[in-house]
């Protein structure tokens, strides 16, 4: 006898509607699968690691709240839920900080790696990114994290950034055609 | 050939997308051969992004801190325990493969003799795809399972041999049917090897817990035996398990990761943690394609000099 166990392919809509007529094991399932994303995306612009895991609770509290109080998103869930991590950050940071450099440098940062050349290798990209990414302009560094690194949609990066889909693609040009002139120019350095 | 400023940029989005969907940089510049030039260093710039994660240990550490908080929360808010019993519906497909033994098993055995469900499905939802197998008042055989159908009326002239898909709910003795429909064709499991009288459950979804050599997904517990896979499991991780259960108890005959790329090969294991530390030389590139594409650079294109675009900030106001 052979048993084939499966769990159902759920959307996010579909979770979403679960969650909103307040079953728990939705709700816990959009909090798991979105933990990792909104960490990630909270603590590259909080340099503080305490901070940044209070606020990535914070916005997983609101939701909870606003799913009870029947506020939360009734569609593009992953819009709502970067919009309110966007909005957590600037309350803590502001609008115009650029990313804290400490925290770029633990973005390449390895706890497993041991090799030594990977290291080295390792610490030149992390000077490199850092350099990078302090001359990037914060909506700069916010639309790369979102369209190239969270791989948001043109929509949801417009959504989440209080901006039409045009202003996004224009945006998002003038992110990449910086950061890779500033590549070029580093990497000549080198 | 002169590329108007426009379109480059409408150009970029779509790559963007198309790079965002798994598609390799020369793939994706191949059928902009005007742009090429400009969009290869480009896509690469915007790569460098994808480097811009912490390491799973650390985002895993912050979870497990964050998570007792957060599922209080949804407790306290939402109320109720938190158990699997407690209303928490579980949608699970269960396709029987091969039928004939099963209604022994489960619907006519007798008083003492076990019959191997998993406590996770009891009260669980489930669909159940086959071949009607027969047809009777009020209830309706599937590969072997006799289902109830008392609790529903359906438009669909149900007859022998047709192919179904039902969902319901099970309970100790029953399967209460809540919908039922056609089927286009019955799935079929791949060769694996069973004895008649063993049945192997095959489950894939997140691991919810790990405690030593047992873990947990939708609230079955299934016992690892392959130490390497397990050393890098991690709760979240979504697995798809083989699991024989001619015992009482579920245990792994064949894991595999869906959700992260884990190898193990000849003693060895490595874990794509997300970071681009390097790959070990002992790996075949097929199986780390994802690791390939976020972390290797195109020979020669970090260097490469486009002409850079001249695109002028004209249509936003950039903050």
């Amino acid at each position: 006898m052979i048993i084939l166990v499966l769990p159902d392919i759920t959307t996010d809509d579909d979770r979403l509607r679960q969650a909103r007529s307040g079953d728990k094991s939705a709700i816990t399932a959009i909090y798991r699968s979105y933990y990792e994303p909104v960490y990630q995306f909270v603590r590259l612009r909080v340099g503080n690691v305490q901070e940044a895991e209070d606020l990535t609770a914070d916005i997983f509290i609101k939701f909870i709240k606003a799913l009870k109080e029947d506020k939360g998103p009734h569609t593009s869930l992953r819009g709502w839920i970067f919009r309110v991590a966007r909005n957590a950050i600037y309350d803590y940071y502001g609008n115009d900080a650029p990313l804290p450099l400490d925290t770029v440098e633990q973005w390449l940062s390895s706890d497993e790696n041991t090799d030594p050349e990977v290291q080295a290798l390792r610490s030149i990209e992390a000077d490199r990114a850092r350099q990078v990414i302090g001359m990037l302009a914060p909506s700069h560094q916010e639309v790369l994290m979102l369209r190239f690194d969270q791989q948001l949609s043109l929509k949801e990066t417009a959504d989440i950034m209080d901006k039409n889909v045009n202003a996004i693609k224009a945006l998002q040009f003038r992110a990449v055609n910086t950061l890779r002139d500033i590549l070029r120019d580093t990497e000549g350095e080198e | 050939m002169a590329v108007n400023n426009n379109d480059f940029v409408e150009t970029l989005n779509i790559c963007i997308d198309r790079l965002n969907d798994g598609e390799t940089v020369d793939a994706i510049v191949q059928d902009y051969p005007a742009m090429a030039s400009q969009l290869r260093p480009m896509l690469e710039a915007g790569r460098v992004s994808r480097r811009a994660k912490f390491s799973s240990a650390d985002v895993q550490a912050a979870r497990e801190r964050a998570e007792p908080d957060i599922l209080e929360a949804i407790d306290t808010t939402f109320g109720g325990g938190f158990s699997l019993s407690g209303g928490m519906i579980i949608p699970i497909i269960i396709i029987l493969i091969i039928s004939g033994t099963f209604i022994g098993l489960m619907m006519n055995r007798t008083p003492g003799e076990d019959v191997i469900i998993p406590t996770g499905t009891v009260n669980s939802e489930l669909t159940l795809s086959g071949e009607i197998i027969r047809l009777s008042d009020g209830t309706l055989s599937i590969s072997g399972i006799r289902l109830d159908l008392s609790t529903i009326e359906s438009d669909i002239s149900l007859e022998e041999g047709m192919l179904v898909e039902v969902r319901g709910q099970l309970s100790d003795d029953t399967i209460l049917v809540s919908e039922i429909n056609l089927a286009e064709q019955t799935p079929v499991l791949d060769s694996t090897e069973t004895s008649s009288q063993e049945m192997l459950f095959v489950i894939e979804g997140p691991v919810s817990a790990i405690n030593n050599n047992r873990i947990e997904i939708y609230g079955f517990e299934i016992i690892v035996e392959q130490d390497l896979a397990l050393s890098v499991m991690q709760i979240g991780d979504v697995v798809r398990i083989e699991a024989s259960s001619d015992t009482d108890e579920l245990r792994t005959v064949n894991i595999s990761f869906i959700s992260v790329t884990v190898v193990i090969i000849d003693g060895q294991v490595w874990r794509d943690t997300g970071t681009c530390d390097g790959l070990p030389d002992w790996i075949p590139e097929d199986d780390a394609q994802d690791y390939l594409i976020r972390c290797t650079s195109q020979p020669g294109n970090s260097n490469t000099n486009s002409g850079s675009s001249s695109q002028s900030d004209n249509d936003d106001d950039d903050d």
